[in-house]
Formats: structure tokens, sequence, C-alpha cells
């Protein structure tokens, strides 16, 4: 426990610590400033759709002016082709507090480029309704050699997935330092003639790392809630959000923090093994760099297992798909496993390095 | 080995490391230090006293054979006993953002000390004033004092201490020798890795020789001083050989070393005899001066030729 409340010390005394914590800060109050321009208090549209079909368009379809390439799934439907002549009249600069907040759209929901399986949907009132009627959308399913396949959800809360990365990156600059800056200085052989139990030296700093980083993390999206409520109430609106919202946004910081705590055990695991910061953190924002090419290219089968995937899967409750060839020159991505398993995946990928690095530094001279 | 009697405070058995670069660093050394006084470990560059240390502290693993600090195996159990060592290992390693006391009192925590000692400890080293200073901004031998501050901070029984004087002014290697007589009067074992000899000589009761990763000689400093040629004369003359020639014809054991200097194996008693003897054959002397055996001398003879490097 005193070697905990030690090395608990270091990290926060630590100067990266606060760099890292800095510059988080100074790129959230950046973000948050443009999103201040792209904002409004504006009520959204009254129960309204905001897309209305263009009719020049479809006229350009019939009259053959417009052409879609056929789709493996076939011909174009009526439907597809409304879809596609859908045009956007809300403003698009225009955005709500909580949309900016989950990056979902809680009042309505935009197909990504206005043309794909979506349908267009009513608007929503509140949060709850969003997430309500996410959840009871079918489930997508197809027979492909006489399995029947289901297909996978997208994250519900897609609100950090894109800047969970960077999340996960800070725990990683921050995990693989603490334990790199220790064998760089030499301290590591000064710690070990205190406390020469080296099990209980490497558990008691994964243990510190993981919960200063997690910590760290939480504090940082505690800090970007004050900033959105403060643009929300200044500039904004808090009308779709309620009870439910508020507990998905806490929910949603407890597993990103988590999930930065195992990122920063991982790096401090690698950092272990390779006895330096550089290589450690480059070695997990390397994977992350190359892991998407290498499974599309190499190695489809292994995506569900992925870490990145796991990871983002966990805390924004999406499902990590595994693809499955149909037999039509494209795969379907079906269901893997849930977010819940996702985050067991994001702990074995945690843990055994972990593991390998205590053996490791248990058996290792330092010289 | 064995110096004196009574419970070893550390004891090393057919100790051997050879590093996976296939090194041997250490080769079946066998010593055993009693309780009380300052011991000399010397060696050449890369004799493997650091390495003998570094065993003895756990950091790393014999190839063969054990070490013992205080009665523990150093490569199992030191964990009962390691609050009774204090030890500086090759060079002070600390971070370097982080003020000497700050990093001191790190350790202080771990240990369940007061920061009361991290402060006399640093008073004892002279960096009181300059404790908060980063490490990084110390210079070579502020680094070397925390370092010294950090093994006294658990007012140990054994210290452990690899060139300590390493980087210090003159000034700061007289104030470490007398802390470490000090400390060796009071009772504490201290065992001190150096390559310099006079020190050695003036703070160590007893010396062990190493090189190439054995042990070549031990005993109390004075039995080691005895082991050399003894004193000399270093006689600078025009006719080194005649002179030579002379000498010995007298009975002398005299050795030309270059084109003017000839070494006469006797002490300064002789000096006036050795004088008069070639001033009667017409060889008039241009110095003479005494060279007295030492712990250097010996040394330098002992280890003449292993250099391992
Ligand atoms: N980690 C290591 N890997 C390989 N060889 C090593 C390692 N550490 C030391 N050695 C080798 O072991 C030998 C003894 O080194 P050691 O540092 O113990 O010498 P030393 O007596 O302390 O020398 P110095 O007086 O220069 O400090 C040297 O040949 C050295 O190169
Ligand atoms: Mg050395």
């Amino acid at each position: 426990m005193r070697l905990f409340r030690a090395e608990l010390t270091r990290f926060w005394t630590r100067r990266m610590t606060w760099i890292v914590l800095g510059v988080t800060a100074l790129i959230m109050v950046f973000v948050v400033g443009i999103s201040f321009t792209r904002t409004s208090s504006e009520a959204p549209p009254e129960g309204a759709v905001p897309w209305t079909v263009d009719e020049g368009c479809l006229e350009d379809f019939s009259s053959g002016e417009i052409q879609l390439e056929t789709g493996s799934s076939g011909e174009f439907t009526d439907e597809d082709i409304e879809l596609f002549c859908r045009t956007w009249t809300g403003d698009p600069d225009k955005r709500f507090w909580a949309v900016s907040m989950l990056g979902e759209k809680s009042w309505f929901q935009e197909t990504e480029s206005g043309f794909g399986p979506s349908e267009g949907r009513p608007a929503f009132d509140t949060w709850s309704d969003y997430i309500e009627f996410r959840e009871s959308q079918p489930v997508e399913t197809m027979t492909i050699d006489g399995v029947e396949y289901q297909g996978s959800q997208e994250p519900l809360l897609g609100f950090l997935s894109g800047p969970g990365v960077f999340y996960l990156i800070l725990a990683v600059i921050l995990g693989g330092s603490f334990v790199g800056a220790e064998f760089r200085a030499g301290t590591m052989e000064n710690l070990l003639l205190w406390e020469p139990r080296r099990v209980r030296v490497i558990l008691t700093k994964f243990a510190v790392g993981f919960v200063s980083s997690a910590l760290m993390v939480a504090l940082a999206l505690g800090f970007l809630t004050g900033l959105l409520s403060l643009l929300a109430s200044v500039n904004g609106t808090f009308q779709a959000v309620d009870g439910r919202f508020w507990r998905d946004l806490v929910l949603v910081i407890l597993r990103v923090s988590v999930t930065a705590g195992l990122f920063s055990i991982l790096a401090m695991s690698v950092a272990t093994i390779t006895r330096h910061t550089a290589a450690a953190i480059a070695a997990v924002l390397g994977w992350f760099a190359v892991s998407n090419i290498l499974i599309e290219l190499v190695a489809k089968w292994f995506r569900p297992f992925e870490l990145f995937v796991n990871a983002l899967a966990f805390f924004g409750k999406g499902e990590p798909f595994s693809y499955v060839p149909t037999g039509r020159g494209w795969d379907f991505t079906a269901f893997h496993h849930g977010y819940l398993v996702a985050g067991l995946y994001v702990l074995a990928w945690t843990l055994i390095p972990a593991a390998i690095a205590t053996v490791v530094f248990a058996k290792r001279d330092l010289t | 080995m064995v110096w004196g009697v009574g419970v070893a405070v550390i004891e090393a058995v057919g100790l051997r490391k050879e590093f996976r670069n296939s090194v041997v660093a250490i080769d079946n050394l066998d010593f055993s230090i009693p309780s009380g006084g300052v011991y000399g470990f010397l060696g050449p560059n890369g004799s493997g006293k650091t390495t003998t240390i570094r065993c003895m502290l756990g950091l790393i693993k014999p190839s063969a054979g054990s070490v013992r600090l205080l009665g523990e195996d150093s490569s199992k159990s030191l964990r009962s006993v390691i609050h009774r060592v204090g030890a500086l290992v090759e060079t002070p390693k600390f971070f370097p953002t982080f003020g000497g006391r700050k990093n001191l009192r790190m350790f202080a925590q771990v240990a369940g000390l007061p920061n009361s000692e991290v402060d006399r400890v640093l008073e004892i080293v002279g960096l009181g004033e300059r404790g908060g200073d980063s490490f990084g901004s110390y210079s070579l031998g502020m680094k070397q004092r925390l370092a010294i501050a950090a093994t006294l901070l658990k007012d140990p029984e054994v210290i452990i201490l690899d060139e300590p004087a390493n980087g210090l002014d003159p000034a700061g290697i007289v104030e470490i020798r007398q802390l470490i007589r000090q400390l060796g009067e009071s009772g504490k074992t201290i065992f001190v890795s150096s390559h310099q000899l006079g020190e050695v000589q003036q703070t160590c009761d007893h010396v062990m020789i190493i090189s190439k990763g054995r042990l070549i000689q031990s005993g109390s400093v004075e039995e080691l001083v005895a082991l050399g040629q003894g004193d000399s004369q270093i006689i600078t003359i025009d006719r080194p050989h005649e002179a030579a020639d002379i000498l010995n014809a007298q009975g002398y054991q005299a050795t030309v070393i270059d084109a003017a200097t000839v070494t006469v194996a006797v002490d300064g008693s002789k000096a006036q005899a050795i004088n008069e003897t070639l001033a009667a054959n017409q060889l008039f002397l241009r110095g003479l001066r005494a060279q007295e055996s030492s712990l250097e001398s010996v040394f330098l003879e002992l280890t003449e030729g292993e250099g391992s490097l």
C-alpha cells in the first residue's frame, strides 16, 4: 500500500501527466469553441422529418438522365430511388446539444449518403425515444449455405467511437511513459533496493497506471461534459436531454475510462518488455494504424477479435461483426458478439501481455 | 577467504555470472565479509565489481553459486533484510525532472520513513539547500551526493557503495572518506568498490582485489601493502647502465628503467651510501627520490597484464 501511494504520487506529479491533461483540455476547449458556431438554440422542426423528395431528381430518373449502377442486390426499387432523391431541409450547420454530445442525431436519423438501406425515420422528442427506436429495429438476417446469420448493430452510442480512440491514445502515452521513464532513468534498479519483490512492484505499477489513466480520462470527459453543457445553455438546447441521456452518458464515460485504464496497462506491459517508452507507444499506436489494413487484406477472420474493434464496440455499445462470404462477391457482416463480451476481449488483450511482462520482469537481470 | 570471525554480513560461494553475450563477468568468486568495518573492493575496469554488487543485491541472478546478504539468499529472499541495507550501484539513478528531495521522499514513502529523515541525509551530504532543484540540473558530484544520501536514508547496517567518490571534488572526497570511516567505526559494515587506491588505503580496513572476475588477493591493508616489493629509490643519472653495474657489483638490486633512470630496491636509509658509491666512480646523481610501496603499486603489480578490456 505504501508503494501504491508512492507510485500514485509519482504518477500525478509527473510533468507528462499534466502536459497530457493540459493538451487534452486545450483540444476540448478548441473543439467546443468550434461547435459553438455550429449550434443553435432554435427548437428542432416540429415532429417532422426534415427531408423532402426532390421532384426534379425523380424526373431525371424516369427520363433515364440519372442511372444507378445495378448493385449486387439486384434492381432498385422505387423506394431506393426516392431515398436517393431526398434533400435535407434542415439547416445543415445547426446542431443541437444532445447531437454534438452523443454524435447521433437525437431528433432525426440522417442516412449516411442519402442513399442506402436506412429509411426516413421519425423525429425524436427525447433521447429515450431515439434509443428505443434504435433498439426496436429488427435485426437483419441472412441465410448463407443453409446457416442463418444475424446482422450486427452499429454502435448505439456513436458518440465516442471516433474520439474514443483519442482517449485510448492518451492512456497509452501515459502508461507507456510511466514505466518507460523508469527504465530510462534507471530508477527501477533503485526501487528494487527498497522493495525487492518484483512481482509486487510491477503489479503495483499496473494498478497505479490503470486507476490513474482511467481517472484522468474520466476527468477529461467530465470536463468535456461541462463545456458542452455550458455551450448548450448559451447556444443550444437541452430539449431532448432526459434522464436516460444522463445515465447513458455516465455509463459511456465509465466504459471509456475503464478501457483507457486497460490500454494503459497494455502500454505499460509493452514498455516493461521493451524497456522503452517510445517502443511501447509505437507498438500500440502502430498496431492501431495497420490493424485494419492487415485485417482487410490478409486476415478477415481476425476482425471480431481485434483489440480496437472490441474497444470501440465496448464503449459505443456496438457489436463486432465477422465477415461471412455470401458467394456473391461480397461479405455479410454478421453478429459475432455483444458489447459486454467485447469488453472481455479487451481485458484479455490487456491481461495476456501484462502476465508476460510480469514474468519477464521477475526473471530479468537489471543492469 | 574469511576475514575474522562471526556471522558473515556478505558471503559469496562459488559465485559466477555469465551474461547472455557469453561474457564471464565473475567466475567462481568466494568471499565472506564479517560485520563492522570498511571493506575495499578493488579491480581494474571490467573486472566484475559492479556485477558482483548487483548479484549481492538481487538485481541480477547468478549463473552459478550464490551470495547471501545478512544471511538471506540474494536471488530469493532479500525482502526480510533489505531495510537493513543501503546501496549505490554504478551511477546515481533518479527521476531527472523531480527534485533531489522529492526523489528521496518517494523512497522514504515506500519504506514508511518520515520526511524528516530525507532532510537529515540531505544535510549530511551537503545538499540541504539544493534539495528542491531537479535532479537533472545537478552537477555530477551533486548527483553522486544525492545517491549517497539515498543509501543512508534507511540508516542501514550494511552500506554497499560502488565507486562513491566518482565525480566528487577534493573536498567532497575528503568528506566522503570521513563519512565512510565514521560509519565504519560506528559498527556498520561498509563495502566499497573503488579505483582511487590512495583513498582505499586511507579508508579501508580490509581489501579484496579481483581481476577478470576472479579473486586474486584479499587481506588487511597492511598485509597487502607488505606484499609489495618494498620501497625503492629512483635515481636520475646520465649513464644508467654503468651505474646499475656498479651498484649490482656492490650487492644492490639495481634496474635500468630508461636512458636516465635506475631504480634500486632499498629504503631511504641507503640513499647516502648509494650516492657515495656512485660518486666514487665519477658518476654524479642528477636526482634521487624515494618510492614507497603502496596499495597502488601492489595493485598494479597484482593486476599487471590482467586488464580485462
Ligand atoms: N548487461 C551486461 N551484458 C553483458 N556483459 C556485461 C553486462 N554487464 C557487464 N558486463 C560485462 O561484465 C564485465 C564486468 O563488468 P562490471 O561492470 O562488473 O565491471 P566493473 O569491475 O564494475 O568495471 P568498472 O571499474 O569499469 O566499473 C565486463 O566485461 C562487462 O562488459
Ligand atoms: Mg563498475
